[in-house]
């Protein structure tokens, strides 16, 4: 989903949006296109490879994503 | 966590303020940007990453307590919201650590599928199971107490029979529907007289005989007192399917 404000505002509203929603108001006879590439990895493993490899930016977390108050 | 791209970080925000605190490792190899985060606030923490192109990136996170304080916590709540005394109780499951539902925030006395409310088989067994494998890594002598009153009241004895043909057998559940042994009504689900809920005296009566009671038979070969049942309940960690 590219734009989630409307749904903040009304479904999600009770719930803490991962992300900052967005929003766009279209004038009549107005048109906006959004494409989505998808990327090939050959397993799992090579996601992150695959990734980097076409300039898309890598995060990883060790162990992961959660983490105790130390 | 680890970065990969071909921009400089530029900036990195953390939302809620000082939920993480950051802080940028050694470089590590060519690829890869290293960053050690320590957790600050309790819940969910969102990192929002803007790289020297403008790109943005959120990576999120669950900040947890301390993981000792996490697992004493949980012995805690064990033995106290889910110890269930109630000496009237006539299906005699008291004392023990019973199910809970934290939905209704309540302990769980009944239950179709009997054995959840039953204290066996594995949805039944699970929160007692849970609380002695707390033991093992952080025990606490008040909990260690209570523990001890429900092996010696009801686990050797009534969960697992201790004389007759059938003994050390184990009982699947302790709650079970009868339709003329309790009073109408003791039984949430008995109303019609068409259904009983699942796990009836027929079922009841099947043993079986969980790998916490093998293991006891096979490396011990003691049943009495509450220590050895805690030992080998222990020993047992892996091969429960609670």
């Amino acid at each position: 989903m590219v734009h989630t404000r409307a749904f903040a505002e009304s479904e999600w509203k009770s719930a803490r949006q991962w992300n900052p929603p967005t929003m766009l108001t279209l004038t009549p006879g107005q048109s906006r296109t959004y494409g989505l590439r998808f990327l090939l990895a050959p397993e799992i493993r090579d996601i992150e490879k695959v990734l980097a490899a076409n300039q898309r930016p890598v995060a990883v977390g060790i162990p992961g994503y959660v983490c105790p108050w130390t | 966590m680890f970065l990969q791209y071909a921009n400089a970080v530029k900036s990195m925000t953390v939302e809620p303020a000082g939920a993480i605190t950051i802080q940028k490792d050694e470089f590590t190899s060519g690829k890869w940007n290293a960053y050690t985060l320590r957790g600050r606030i309790w819940g969910r923490a969102r990192i929002s990453i803007t790289y020297a192109d403008g790109l943005l990136q959120t990576i999120h996170y669950m900040v947890i307590k301390p993981e000792a304080e996490a697992v004493a916590d949980m012995g805690h709540f064990l033995t106290t919201n889910q110890w269930f005394s109630e000496d009237n109780d006539p299906f005699h499951r008291a004392p023990s650590v019973i199910t809970y539902d934290r939905e209704l925030n309540h302990i769980v006395t009944q239950d179709s599928r009997v054995w959840i409310a039953g204290l066996s088989d594995e949805g039944g067994a699970g929160s007692w199971l849970a609380a002695f494998m707390k033991q093992l890594g952080a025990p606490d002598k008040t909990e260690i107490d209570k523990l001890e009153q429900f092996v010696d009241g009801l686990l050797w004895g009534k969960l697992q029979l201790s004389e007759g043909d059938k003994q050390f057998g184990v009982r699947k559940s302790l709650f079970y529907y009868h339709r003329t042994r309790f009073p109408l009504g003791t039984t949430a689900m008995t109303s019609t007289g068409r259904r009983g809920p699942a796990g009836t005296r027929k079922r009841q009566r099947q043993w079986t005989a969980p790998s916490i009671i093998r293991m006891l038979r096979r490396r011990t070969g003691c049943y009495t007192g509450s220590r050895a049942i805690i030992t080998v309940s222990l020993l047992s960690t892996t091969g429960t399917g609670t």
